[in-house]
């Protein structure tokens, strides 16, 4: 069995719900500094009458780090989806692979799913799979 | 695990831009935090003009971004930035070099 790689931050030992969590509560941290920020500069602005360019570059900042922070959550989430639809696919794959040739699919259930021979066996089901609906449409003609 | 390829690390450039500018969010905060919680004293004090106020966080935050620039970007890891720009300021600071 290949020693599953290190994937960084996403192997985690705490619960996602934890994690979500302090993920909210830097959210809030990150807005109050942003806002906090902001504030400071309009009321510098008010007194030097020359900072107005630099509220202006701030509030600039903190849109590009929202639009930032949301593309990457709708992107995460896209993953997540597409990643999920591939997996039923997947499964019901290696559920018909298992029928037709049983010993292989056992292989399958035990690797870890970061390694890349998970994908290379999950690669290998699905051409199989291909491989048998092309044979079957052949033999029905 | 997710293996969710967005929080893995990894540099790349909007990561570098993103950490970047919470680094130069963080910079600003150490500058203005004074002006709001002593507001009367500090606000006659010679400032510098907001274009130096810029380029000096622009150029501190730098070695934030270059540090961070291999973090997701998600706010936990963007705290960090801020934290490392407000800290790099400090140390100017303190070492009076601003």
């Amino acid at each position: 069995m290949p020693i599953p790689t290190s994937t960084g931050l996403s192997q985690s030992r705490w619960p996602k719900r934890i994690g979500r969590l302090i993920d909210a509560v830097c959210l809030v941290a990150l807005v109050a500094v942003v806002v906090t920020v902001i504030y400071g500069f309009w009321l510098r602005a008010i007194w030097a009458h020359g900072y107005y360019l630099a509220v202006a570059v701030a509030i600039l900042g903190a849109f590009v780090i929202l639009i930032g922070l949301a593309q990457q959550a709708i992107a995460a989430r896209d993953v997540a989806t597409w990643r999920d639809m591939a997996e039923w696919q997947i499964r019901a794959a290696r559920a018909k692979a298992a029928e037709a040739n049983p010993s292989d699919a056992e292989l399958g259930e035990n690797l870890e799913p970061n390694s890349a021979a998970y994908y290379e066996i999950l690669v290998g089901t699905l051409v199989r799979q291909a491989e048998d609906e092309e044979k079957a449409a052949v033999r029905e003609r | 695990m997710s293996g969710d390829p967005h929080l893995e690390l990894g540099e790349s450039m909007p990561r570098f831009l993103s950490h970047w500018l919470a680094a130069c969010f963080g910079h600003f905060l150490m500058v203005l935090l004074p002006l709001i919680t002593d507001w009367a004293d500090v606000r006659d004090a010679t400032w510098p003009s907001w274009w130096w106020l810029l380029l000096l966080a622009a150029s501190t935050s730098l070695i934030a971004a270059i540090i961070n620039a291999n973090l997701p970007v998600t706010p936990r890891e963007m705290i960090k930035s801020v934290a490392l720009g407000f800290a790099l300021n400090a140390t100017l600071v303190m070492l009076g070099l601003v």
